[in-house]
């Protein structure tokens, strides 16, 4: 089934595009890698978990997802990239980066279990969907393909139509012009975490819809895999990590 | 009012260790409204030091900076900026992966006052690009402003990158080494634009090795070695002071009416 395989193709590249773009954005601004991501990724499909447990919708677990995505990126930064600033504390912040995620692997462990948590989710929404040239596409893809999208096309006008955009652009061409210019550069700083932050996290959401479950360990097997696509599309060039 | 006016930058005894390594020692002056102040000295001899505490780069041991009635001396880099004091460096630092115009477009005053702001709405204002085309067709760069800033040549490097200093509307520019790597042609164009440029400023720092530049556009001279203040005054009267010629120029004080163009 060709198309049923293009499609299942496109579902997963957007998927990794969207966490890719996390480590992109932040490794292209602070040429730093940051290795937490992944597991900001991870904490994507739990609050998914979380939402729905207490009885709310899909909507409400974005906007945790959000919520939480923003306060981990903070602190993630705060953690592990403020003190390390200089470039040779490269390696430093990452591997330091890395400890936050791990710790983070085990806080879920110890919380959740280290088995993987079905979202509950109905069965209808695997099942239902629509009908393109004979092919049965579920629903639940097509809105992950369409999030994907929409996400990465708001992040590039962001990038490039925006002031926010511009200054984030200034301070990964020149932090010293930047700040000389009147920009507060730590705070753009944060601002580019928290946006790879929601974007990974909201990655981690869709994943978690699609397989039904929330996994400790997804961030590390997506996480590795993301890097090496970046490292194929081009480090720290945005457009390089959408292309692959 | 008999009380002289209050000078643009004040900086009052200001020290500067790295280490055990005294950069800028007890050094005390002024930069006064409307001047362009030059500044001279040795390799090594904390010029370039001296810029980067005034812009915040790096923190004073000791002393007090003063820009008009506020006190700099412990305020982050961007907070100095958004006073007022911009500096070009050195080796030009220009957003090389932008645009001539959205460079000059970053500096443009209203930083966003909030994040929302800055997010929607002012994206491509048509008042901020006649502001920052005004600025690059100052410097003569309006056939150039859709070229990627990375691919300028020299000259016209520095020009925007003045260009985009001005865009913040400082009331005070510093300069550091503007001529630095520019042949004879490069310099005389230089100097003209540093002096149209000032009359949008309140005052002009001038960092230079150059003489011929700093000759032609200071109207007062600083001269410091070892971090501290060597000669100050007119050029005329840094030029014939002893201390100066001997350790900036290697000269006795009667050479140097052979070298100095103005002498």
């Amino acid at each position: 089934m060709f198309v049923d395989q293009l499609i299942n193709g496109l579902v997963s590249g957007g998927l990794y595009a969207l966490i890719e773009i996390g480590y992109t954005l932040v490794f292209g601004v602070l040429e730093k890698l940051n290795f937490a991501d992944g597991e900001i990724f991870m904490f994507g499909g739990y609050a998914d978990v979380i939402a729905l447990s207490l009885g709310g919708d899909l909507t409400a677990a974005v906007l945790l997802t959000i919520a939480v995505s923003t306060l981990l990126a903070l602190v993630v930064e705060f953690v592990s990239f403020r003190k390390f600033r200089s470039a040779d504390a490269q390696i430093t912040a990452a591997l330091s980066s890395l400890l936050v995620g791990l710790i983070l692997i085990e806080l879920t462990h110890n919380i959740f279990s280290s088995e993987p948590r079905s979202l509950g989710l109905p069965q209808e929404v695997y099942s239902a969907g629509v009908n393109i040239l004979g092919v049965q596409i579920a629903w639940i893809k097509l809105v992950i393909l369409g999030a994907a999208l929409v996400l990465m096309v708001g992040l590039s006008f962001v990038l490039e139509r925006t002031r926010l955009g511009r200054n984030i652009r200034a301070v990964s061409d020149s932090p010293e012009s930047a700040a000389l210019s009147g920009i507060n550069v730590q705070r753009v700083t944060q601002q580019v975490f928290v946006i790879a932050s929601i974007l990974a996290g909201i990655g981690g959401l869709l994943v978690a819809c699609k397989s039904g479950v929330a996994v400790a360990e997804v961030g590390l097997t997506f996480g590795l895999k993301a890097l090496a696509v970046m490292a194929i599309g081009g480090m720290g060039d945005l457009r390089g990590a959408v292309v692959a | 009012m008999s009380a002289p006016p209050t000078p643009v930058l004040a900086i009052e005894s200001i020290s500067k260790d790295f280490g055990g390594l005294r950069a800028i020692d007890n050094l005390s002056l002024d930069v006064r409204s409307g001047e362009i102040l030059g500044i001279v000295g040795p390799n090594g001899a904390g010029k370039s030091v001296l810029i980067n505490l005034i812009t915040g780069f790096y923190r004073v041991s000791a002393g007090t900076i003063r820009f008009k009635d506020d006190e700099i001396s412990g305020l982050s880099r961007h907070a100095i900026s958004r006073l007022g004091i911009t500096c070009t460096f050195q080796n030009v630092r220009l957003f090389r992966r932008m645009s001539v115009l959205e460079n000059v477009l970053v500096a443009n005053k209203g930083h966003a006052a909030s994040p929302f702001a800055s997010l929607f709405g002012v994206g491509r204002n048509k008042r901020d690009i006649d502001q920052a085309m005004e600025f690059i067709c100052f410097m003569g760069l309006s056939e150039r402003a859709d070229q990627l800033a990375g691919t300028l040549a020299y000259g016209d490097a520095r020009r925007l990158e003045i260009a985009r200093a001005l865009a913040g509307e400082p009331r005070l520019l510093l300069l550091d080494e503007p001529a630095a790597g520019m042949n004879e042609e490069e310099t005389a164009a230089l100097i003209d634009d540093i002096r149209a440029s000032r009359t949008r400023v309140e005052a002009i720092v001038l960092v230079e090795h150059d003489m011929t530049l700093i000759c032609e556009l200071s109207d007062r001279m600083v001269a410091i070695d070892y971090g501290r203040k060597m000669a100050e005054g007119t050029t005329e009267e840094v030029f014939a002071d002893p201390l100066f010629t001997k350790a900036y120029l290697g000269l006795e004080a009667g050479d140097l009416a052979l070298e100095n163009p103005h002498g």
